[in-house]
């Protein structure tokens, strides 16, 4: 009844406007276009010139892809802390066995060399093991994600330095430097890659029964439960799609810039957490889109990207980045309490 | 004799009892964990560890870190988290060098600017409490995000400086009595949390928020204050640390967040809130201070370290899971 009532108002041109008012994506929509236009203006047009563009672009695909993993496990209701970690670590990983000697880098590792494309695939099920290892302690044991992921964040960017032993291994083999650098109709493909990943996560997330019983455990594990969803794999899966997305994101960043190294990386985490908090996803789990993440990721990338273009130090990047987060979690949290 | 054959059997099985409750005791578990770990480190180390400097040392690391841990305690009995510790004792720290950085400051203008650290560790944990508790605000993500502000603002104010010395006779004679304050900290919050009402409402909040509400208990105070308090002894840790170094530096608090988390993770309090006590706390503090200790005796690299690290705060986080089951 109330399903025809909307959509019989939805033909008014009046209440069209509103409701896209009303939905949470447009609004962040208008936000990212008011964030481009005041960018170009405060940076004279340099914001949105080819170059810039193409840069914003290869730094929202890797900030994005690892940003839908963690949509994945917030939308349970969890969150992982790790996807930084898993990234440094798989990427330094990878990163050194397909450089061999070359990488310059003391150690046992240094003695092997694999092809690229193996390398890479080591890379990605090292990572979706590392997903695994969180997924079972969160599913299994019990344990809360917070610290679990926490700690796994100390492990993993702790074992990536002890990887490479503190150096930069470079030297990363053309064929993947093809990939990171590389331009398809003047898009880079890393951002190709990003949209790949959103389109399959869209499928999946509002086409699948897997995707409905992600939105169900978060939303209500119990009655998830009851209506019979394996909660547990569930949340074990999104953990593993997470590290996937986490180390597929550190493969890029390599392949990007010609270096694996932990700090190469940044902190991964708190831009996906920002992503996911910008794009409206309720924290406490079942609420919240994949459009929302991308645009999020979007909105995120143009404002880091601007304070570069504008030359302001890390410091001011850190101070402002936090200040996004809180100022999202709180909108969002205002916004849901009035009816 | 027969009576004393009996008496002597009911002393035995008295004792047996005694010694089963407290086996049962996670405190009494964490002790004897602690006892072997400082046999074990003192073999390995060939006594090193023991000797008089380095037990010195070990005293005052964990001091610091057990201060702001004692407030991390009380965040998470109430089921918040606070990931800004480290932020905000950095910010203090970096701020006590900017206020005398080139100046002569007589010893009560120090004074002073200490008072002021700890007030504003003290403001920005209010900040923190008040976005949790009347915003409703996530602890995880508040905290975060002025984590990352506070630490964006510290690295701001330091700019090239890497290291301001601040050198004040009454810093020095605040820093010897780093170990004192930390078992003030101590006995004060252990009367506060176990003898008082605002101590029994920590406990209720965390443990079940709607019926602490009901039974009249204002849930919003308790964890505004429960922040607050985290704020004013991060700051407390910073002067403290500062008073230690004689100096201000962005890297004098050290990742404080995550130490005092697997510090209370390691004392068996229960992330979920309303379960731990400050005795737990502090064992796993001094736990974590001997390892951390033995491992640079024993030259383990700074990266296996916080590999070390993060497994010991999953084992212990696992092994209090399965306990509770």
């Amino acid at each position: 009844m109330s399903r025809t009532t909307q959509e019989t108002k939805a033909l008014h041109p009046q209440s069209v406007v509103k409701r896209i008012f009303k939905t949470e994506n447009s609004v962040l929509l208008f936000i990212l276009i008011g964030i481009i236009a005041a960018l170009a203006g405060m940076t004279r047009g340099v914001s949105v010139t080819r170059d810039n563009v193409s840069s914003i672009m290869l730094r929202s695909s890797t900030i994005g892809i690892a940003s839908i993993g963690q949509l994945f496990v917030v939308l349970t209701s969890g969150i992982d802390i790790s996807v930084g970690g898993i990234a440094a670590v798989s990427m330094c990983l990878g990163g050194m066995l397909i450089t061999g000697p070359e990488a310059g880098v003391p150690g046992a590792l240094n003695q092997v060399t694999i092809p690229v494309g193996a390398g890479v695939l080591v890379l990605l099920i090292f990572g979706m093991g590392i997903g695994a290892a969180n997924g079972l302690l969160v599913s299994r044991l019990l344990m809360p994600p917070l610290i679990v992921t926490l700690a796994m964040w100390i492990i993993t960017r702790g074992g990536a330095t002890a990887i490479t032993h503190g150096a930069l291994v470079n030297n990363i083999p053309e064929s993947l430097l093809a990939i990171g650098q590389g331009k398809i109709i003047g898009i880079p493909i890393p951002f190709i890659i990003f949209i790949l990943v959103a389109g399959v996560a869209y499928f999946i997330l509002n086409h699948t029964s897997f995707g409905k019983s992600v939105y169900a455990t978060g939303g209500n594990p119990v009655t998830s439960w009851l209506s019979g969803i394996r909660t547990s794999r569930i949340k074990l899966s999104v953990y593993i799609i997470s590290g996937l997305l986490a180390a597929l994101s550190g493969a890029l960043i390599m392949a990007r810039s010609n270096v694996a190294a932990a700090i190469a990386v940044g902190s991964l985490e708190l831009d996906t957490v920002a992503a996911v908090c910008i794009g409206g996803v309720s924290l406490f789990g079942g609420r919240g889109s994949l459009f929302g993440v991308v645009l999020g990721v979007l909105i995120l990338s143009i404002i880091s990207n601007g304070m570069n273009v504008m030359a302001l130090g890390p410091a001011s990047q850190e101070t402002v980045r936090g200040i996004i987060i809180f100022t999202a979690v709180a909108i969002d949290q205002i916004r849901k309490r009035e009816p | 004799m027969d009576d004393l054959g009996d008496r002597s059997l009911s002393i035995v099985k008295k004792t047996i009892k005694t010694a089963k409750h407290l086996v049962r005791h996670e405190n009494a578990v964490l002790t004897i964990i602690l006892i072997v770990l400082v046999a074990v480190v003192a073999v390995i180390t060939k006594g090193k560890s023991v000797s008089t400097p380095n037990v010195r040392n070990v005293l005052f690391q964990i001091s610091t870190r057990g201060i702001a841990s004692i407030g991390q305690l009380l965040v998470i009995l109430t089921a918040g988290i606070d990931l800004a510790v480290g932020g905000v004792a950095t910010l203090c720290l970096v701020l006590s060098g900017t206020f005398t950085i080139g100046l002569y400051f007589p010893p009560i203008a120090i004074g002073g600017i200490l008072i002021i650290m700890i007030l504003i560790g003290t403001g920005v944990g209010a900040i923190n409490g008040l976005s949790v508790s009347r915003l409703g605000m996530p602890a995880l993500i508040v905290t975060l995000a002025i984590w990352r502000i506070t630490y964006g603002i510290s690295l701001y104010l330091t700019g090239i400086q890497a290291m301001i010395p601040v050198s004040a006779p009454i810093l020095a004679v605040l820093g010897h009595f780093t170990p004192a304050v930390f078992v003030t900290v101590i006995v004060l919050a252990y009367l506060v949390l176990n003898y008082t009402t605002f101590g029994r409402s920590i406990y209720a909040v965390g443990g079940n928020p709607t019926s602490a509400w009901l039974s009249g208990i204002r849930v919003q105070t308790v964890v505004l204050s429960v922040y607050l308090v985290s704020g004013f002894l991060a700051g407390l840790s910073s002067v403290l640390i500062l008073g230690r170094n004689m100096a201000s530096s962005i890297q004098g608090a050290g990742a404080l967040e995550l130490d005092t988390i697997a510090a209370v993770c390691i004392g068996g309090v229960s992330l979920a809130g309303g379960r731990g006590s400050v005795i737990g706390v502090v064992l796993g503090v001094i736990i974590l201070g001997i390892i951390n200790n033995a491992l640079n005796l024993v030259g383990v690299s700074v990266y296996m370290q916080e590999v070390i690290k993060g497994l010991i705060i999953i084992g212990a986080v696992a092994a209090d899971t399965l306990q509770k089951r």
